[in-house]
């Protein structure tokens, strides 16, 4: 306990030194801790951005080959689908009927790429939840087969406004040129850079746009509780679709890049097939990548960690082998009045013990305030980065398991830098450190 | 009164029918033209094109392109001139695929013969060969004015549904079946883009559209002109429609 007491005191005494030692600690741990709270709070906004703007986590089409061997995206046996997911305990709730195509929308000469997103407003609950709308009603849009719901951005954009109609041009399945008109009867607030890419529009009227029966539908997205169970749930669906029916084969997540956001049919198949085919896809898949680049962050984190570590622990080898000079005649007076050897160790161990422990704090909440004030800056829903965002607002959520990680490391790699100074003061002979000049 | 006036009423819807039939031009012959026109199967074609687009609130974009093509095998190459920061990036179509390139990744990327030409109201495959009766059917024809021409107003239908317009209108002059303008409609029946065919030039025995321009009728203001020269029937090196030709030029 006096060991304690005595190594705050020191630190107290110096504290321009302290200070600067302690502040080379924390320059670290506020970067690290940065950092991993990034590369965590990209990867999940990442995802949720996603999770938004493909309507769930697990997707499921039908590719059908024509005779003239054109693959097109139509469900013609969704009741194999429907029997599936029952029997794997699925609900039947949490699974959504979509189609969607690439549009332009055009409105007094003004123009905007959007994909339209075909919905079944009523079964939508996820939808309608997340969905602000700052302009319109609910009631209205559900009510209107030709309703469109544009996000605030795009909205602006085409200078239009509710009630306003809109010239969409969009290519069919089999690729003619087709044009249809959408009433805006609600504009939204915009849900990131992700979702302000997508309009909504009745299901119906987009199986028209796109010159398949009106009563059918392009994928089905099944939404889960936890996103854990994500792969385990595709998987298990895949082989017992595949029990069923046949199945296109599993894609990997190499193979994916992370821009392919729509769920578009790609035939680059190495084995020919005939006829109509179910593929079974994840969230997962589309952000194989966005992982890649969290764990490469990551890992540069940790060098970046380690590297200030070896800087901060020469600093603090050599200022404790100074502080064993300066303190020589002190250690001897100590010692000669009845000091043990582990005491004089323990008094500088607990000395670089603090010395972390204050600079790892102070790190913590020099991080804690950066990241305060790096979230006053909105990044511009516009540019590709907020992806990485929550509506444009970069977020800093707390890896308590990290924080640990990087407390342990901190403290132990200070007290080992510290451990050969405080032995070399520990087995000084007290007679010889009373004699000292220094 | 009455008898004299039934003969002459036959005489009259004789006339008149002899008079239909000898105007009325034959749909074969018309597609087998407008084919002759935009397809040359027996020789290949080279030509260099200025493209100029506009649109409203835009600078105006000027591209330059060199096209190769040998419709015989449905092979079709073309080459970016200008701007000179686009310069070397090129396009390639074998049959059923096709490619594009670019220079600076060093990298081929996929390419759709549907898509249009750099934003502008051009598309890709208004630079290659288009075999209208193996896609079209006539489904009536009218006899019009255009301009100072005597045409034939020509509908025609999509006889599949992977053809990029559904329905087409074509004003072809009625001497000698030349097109003039043309408009394509989308599946709803809506007018998407007016082509006028203002200028021909005659090179190898052969009528070549010159002057083209293409307007958008969803976006207004929005308009396309292309015009073509150094147009040549000469052969065409089998190695121009390769791949590394385009890696070979993008240097």
């Amino acid at each position: 306990m006096i060991e304690m007491k005595l190594a705050l005191r020191n630190l107290a005494r110096q504290k321009k030194r302290t200070i600067l030692l302690g502040g080379a600690i924390a320059f670290g741990i506020m970067v690290i801790t940065l950092v991993n709270s990034f590369t965590a709070g990209a990867e999940y906004n990442v995802k949720e951005n996603f999770s938004y703007l493909l309507a769930g986590h697990i997707y499921v089409e039908e590719q059908i080959r024509r005779d003239d061997d054109k693959v097109v995206l139509l469900f013609e046996h969704p009741q194999v689908v429907e029997e599936t997911l029952a029997e794997i305990g699925i609900d039947a709730r949490s699974v959504m009927r979509r189609s969607a195509y690439q549009g332009q929308f055009i409105f007094s000469g003004r123009s905007a790429d959007q994909t339209v997103q075909g919905v079944n407003w009523e079964r939508e609950n996820a939808l309608q939840e997340r969905m602000i709308l700052l302009e319109g009603q609910l009631e209205d849009i559900i009510s209107d087969p030709s309703a469109v719901v544009l996000s605030e951005q795009v909205a602006r954009r085409l200078g239009a406004e509710i009630g306003d109609e809109l010239i969409v041009r969009m290519s069919t399945v089999t690729g003619q040129q087709n044009v249809g008109s959408l009433v805006i009867r609600g504009i939204m607030q915009d849900p990131g850079l992700l979702g302000s890419i997508s309009a909504y529009a009745h299901l119906e009227m987009v199986n028209s746009h796109i010159n398949i029966p009106v009563d059918s539908y392009q994928a089905l997205h099944i939404s889960i509780d936890r996103f854990t169970q994500v792969d385990m749930l595709t998987d298990q669906l895949h082989r017992a679709l595949g029990e069923r029916a046949a199945v296109a084969p599993r894609i990997s997540q190499q193979d994916v890049a992370v821009t392919s956001t729509s769920l578009v049919y790609q035939d680059d198949e190495s084995e020919p097939w005939t006829g109509s085919r179910f593929s079974v896809t994840n969230i997962n898949d589309y952000l194989g990548q966005i992982e890649q680049i969290s764990s490469a962050l990551t890992i540069t984190g940790m060098v970046i960690l380690l590297v200030l570590i070896a800087i901060i622990m020469v600093g603090v080898i050599n200022t404790f082998r100074m502080v064993m000079y300066e303190r020589v005649k002190e250690i001897g007076t100590m010692r000669a009045v009845g000091m043990q050897r582990k005491s004089v160790k323990r008094l500088f161990l607990w000395e670089a013990c603090f010395l972390a422990l204050f600079g790892y704090l102070a790190g913590v909440v020099l991080a804690l305030g950066v990241s305060a004030v790096i979230g006053f800056f909105p990044i511009p829903l516009e540019n590709p980065f907020s992806l990485f965002t929550q509506s444009g607002i970069i977020t800093f959520p707390i890896q308590l398991g990290s924080l640990a990680v990087n407390f342990l490391l901190i403290t132990v790699l200070t007290v080992c830098a510290a451990w050969f100074p405080a032995r070399k003061a520990a087995r000084m002979d007290p007679a010889a450190a009373l004699r000292a000049t220094a | 009164m009455k008898v004299k006036s039934v003969p002459l009423l036959v005489l009259m819807l004789i006339v008149s029918w002899t008079g239909l039939t000898a105007q009325t031009p034959d749909r074969a012959e018309i597609l087998d033209s407008l084919d002759r026109q935009s397809s040359y199967r027996d020789t290949d074609f080279s030509a260099e094109y200025t493209i100029v687009s506009e649109k409203p609130g835009q600078e105006r974009s000027v591209f330059q392109v060199r096209s190769f093509r040998r419709d015989s095998s449905d092979s079709f190459v073309m080459v970016i001139l200008e701007p000179r920061v686009r310069r070397g990036e090129g396009y390639l179509q074998l049959g059923e695929t096709a490619w594009s390139y670019d220079p600076e990744s060093r990298e081929f990327g996929v390419f759709s013969m549907k898509e249009n030409f750099q934003d502008s109201e051009a598309r890709n495959s208004d630079f290659s060969s288009l075999t209208v009766s193996e896609s079209y059917e006539i489904t009536d024809i009218q006899q019009a004015r255009l301009g100072s021409f005597d045409v034939y107003l020509l509908d025609l239908k999509a006889l599949n549904d992977r053809v990029t317009f559904p329905r087409i209108r074509f004003w072809v002059r009625q001497d000698n079946y030349l097109v003039l303008k043309e408009e394509m409609y989308s599946l709803s029946g809506r007018l998407m883009r007016t082509g006028l065919i203002t200028s021909y030039a005659r090179v190898s025995g052969r009528f070549v559209p010159t002057k083209i321009l293409y307007v958008d009728n969803l976006n207004q203001g929005e308009r396309t002109e292309i015009t073509a020269r150094n147009i040549s029937f000469q052969d065409i090196p089998d190695s121009v429609f390769t791949r590394s030709y385009l890696e070979r030029i993008g240097r």
